[in-house]
């Protein structure tokens, strides 16, 4: 399997640039954090695999085959995206029988095994779902169909923290036991840095990112301590943010730490999420 | 390719609706016999009372192009989900429309004899919508051959323009979207008559009767000019709709 290749894939609406020349491989049996703000391309980018919507140029790839409204390719990969497709009126055990019906290597028994941990009512008609448990029966089919890749288009949408927890758990238990490609798209970043491998950061229609997390965390550090003792240390350094508790304080850092560090100062990991905010805020 | 599948898919979302309909058209053909039956039995034969059933198929033509008019839009975002190319949606939408126009004519045709059968008198007569186009009333097996694919390419036509207006409607901006629910009728209903009969002097009218006249071939009671018609046009509509599908973009 050679993965998602995107080659030269731009697309515009209207006057707006939603995307400008991207070049990305999705590798085979990774997960992957797509991450941008609001606007930033996320979606189009996904529905494009997906052939959804269709570029204005470049062309997409899955496993070496054409994407572009192809059924050989596409049965290759399910988006779990953030609007609703699917019948409103239509039971979510219909759905679960529907998916079947269309990806041969849906697992409805695990998919059922899920809803009850989910404690997902499957007589329940699509629309009568709330919000949060949209997201959940559509997280259930995205884990339970089988496809070598997997895309979730901001997959905790109005979770609680316990279903939030519950998903993540359940999303490693099942790539530990049966690997494919992941890509979450998403903006709660502190969430998903424990499971990315990969971070792809886009910001309006580029990618400014493309590298592991673990090398992108190493790009800076966090430092701690007594208010004064930090302001003293940061002075003339890469700040990326601060945070203040009382009167004490972090500050992260872009950079390598030059140096020994001052007594009273305790050095730290890199904050994704304020490595995020200063690169997209540029 | 998953032709099979998205067949499958778009014939299944259109049975409940069918079955409705034909419960309903039941419960009225029940109803009609069962008033018009004690009509007779308390009627003296020299009351003259009499009555027709003319051409109920035309209630299915209505309800397949109204069903096509709804059928895109849910469909089109259920088949985009599970990994299906526009290619299939629409060869299984063809498929679904040449399935269940060809079973609502054999449906209506087994409404037609329950009809026949029901009112044996001969003061009570029952036409189909093939009879009351050609004058025929015969149960010849080559007029009810014609008759089927007459009602047949009907069904056909009505079901590719109501998904050709449905295709429009959902690649439209919100002007033609405007256009297609508001002029479209207020044109064809309210403007056209005025037209014709103020500034055309009726003109406009005839040319359209003498027009579907001649491609229906009713003046010439040749029915094959009818089905053939009907076939062209659904064939055209259906092209323009796969024109205006494989470029459809799901919307958000």
């Amino acid at each position: 399997m050679t993965g998602i290749e995107i080659k030269n894939v731009s697309k515009n609406y209207g006057n707006v640039q939603a995307l400008s020349n991207i070049n990305l491989t999705f590798e085979s049996d990774k997960i992957y954090g797509l991450l941008g703000r609001n606007g930033a391309g996320k979606s189009t980018l996904l529905n494009i695999i997906t052939s959804r919507i269709f570029a204005d140029s470049g062309e997409v790839l899955i496993d070496g085959i054409p994407a572009k409204d192809n059924d050989r390719a596409l049965k290759k990969v399910y988006l779990m995206s953030e609007k609703n497709f699917y019948p409103g009126r239509m039971k979510i055990k219909e759905v679960f029988k529907w998916t079947r019906q269309f990806y041969p290597d849906f697992d409805e028994d695990y998919a059922y095994k899920l809803a009850e941990r989910f404690e997902l009512n499957t007589g329940k008609s699509v629309k009568s779902l709330s919000t949060g448990y949209n997201s959940i029966f559509k997280l259930i089919i995205a884990l339970s169909v089988n496809t070598p890749y997997v895309l979730l288009d901001e997959p905790v949408l109005g979770l609680d923290a316990n279903h939030r927890e519950l998903f993540y758990k359940v999303l490693l238990e099942k790539y530990s036991q049966s690997p494919c490609t992941i890509v979450i798209s998403t903006h709660l970043i502190e969430e998903v840095s424990n499971i990315i491998e990969n971070i792809i950061i886009i910001k309006k229609g580029r990618i400014i990112k493309n590298e592991t997390c673990e090398s992108l965390l190493a790009s800076g550090y966090s430092v701690a301590g007594t208010a004064a003792k930090v302001d003293a240390y940061i002075a003339g350094r890469n700040v990326l943010g601060v945070d203040n508790l009382g009167g004490l304080k972090q500050a992260y850092l872009l950079g390598k730490i030059d140096g020994e560090l001052p007594e009273g100062i305790e050095l730290g990991k890199l904050d994704l999420q304020k490595l995020f905010i200063q690169l997209t805020n540029q | 390719m998953n032709t099979s599948v998205s067949y499958r898919y778009q014939l299944a979302s259109q049975i409940k609706g069918i079955v409705i309909y034909y419960l309903i058209v039941l419960c009225v053909s029940v109803l009609v016999i069962a008033t018009s039956t004690v009509a007779i039995s308390i009627s003296s034969a020299d009351d003259g009372l009499s009555g027709q059933i003319v051409g109920t198929e035309f209630a299915t033509i209505i309800y397949l192009f109204v069903a096509a008019c709804n059928s895109f839009r849910e469909e089109f975002g259920m088949l985009m989900q599970n990994a299906t190319s526009r290619k299939s949606l629409f060869i299984g939408r063809i498929l679904t429309t040449l399935t269940i126009s060809s079973f609502m004519v054999i449906m209506d045709k087994l409404i037609y004899f329950i009809n026949r059968a029901a009112y044996s008198d001969d003061k009570y007569v029952v036409l189909s919508f093939f009879d009351s186009f050609y004058n025929t009333n015969s149960d010849s097996f080559k007029l009810q051959i014609t008759g089927f694919f007459f009602h047949l390419s009907f069904n056909l036509f009505a079901s590719g323009l109501g998904y050709l207006l449905t295709n429009i409607f959902y690649r439209s901006g919100k002007g033609g979207r405007l256009g297609l629910c508001v002029g479209l009728p207020v044109g064809i209903v309210v403007v056209l008559p005025i037209v014709d009969s103020i500034i055309a002097k009726g003109k406009i009218s005839e040319a359209i009767f003498r027009g579907l006249d001649k491609i229906l071939g009713v003046s010439a009671q040749k029915p094959l000019y009818g089905i053939i018609s009907c076939f062209l046009i659904f064939t055209g509509l259906s092209a323009i709709s796969w024109l205006l599908i494989r470029r459809a973009n799901v919307k958000e």
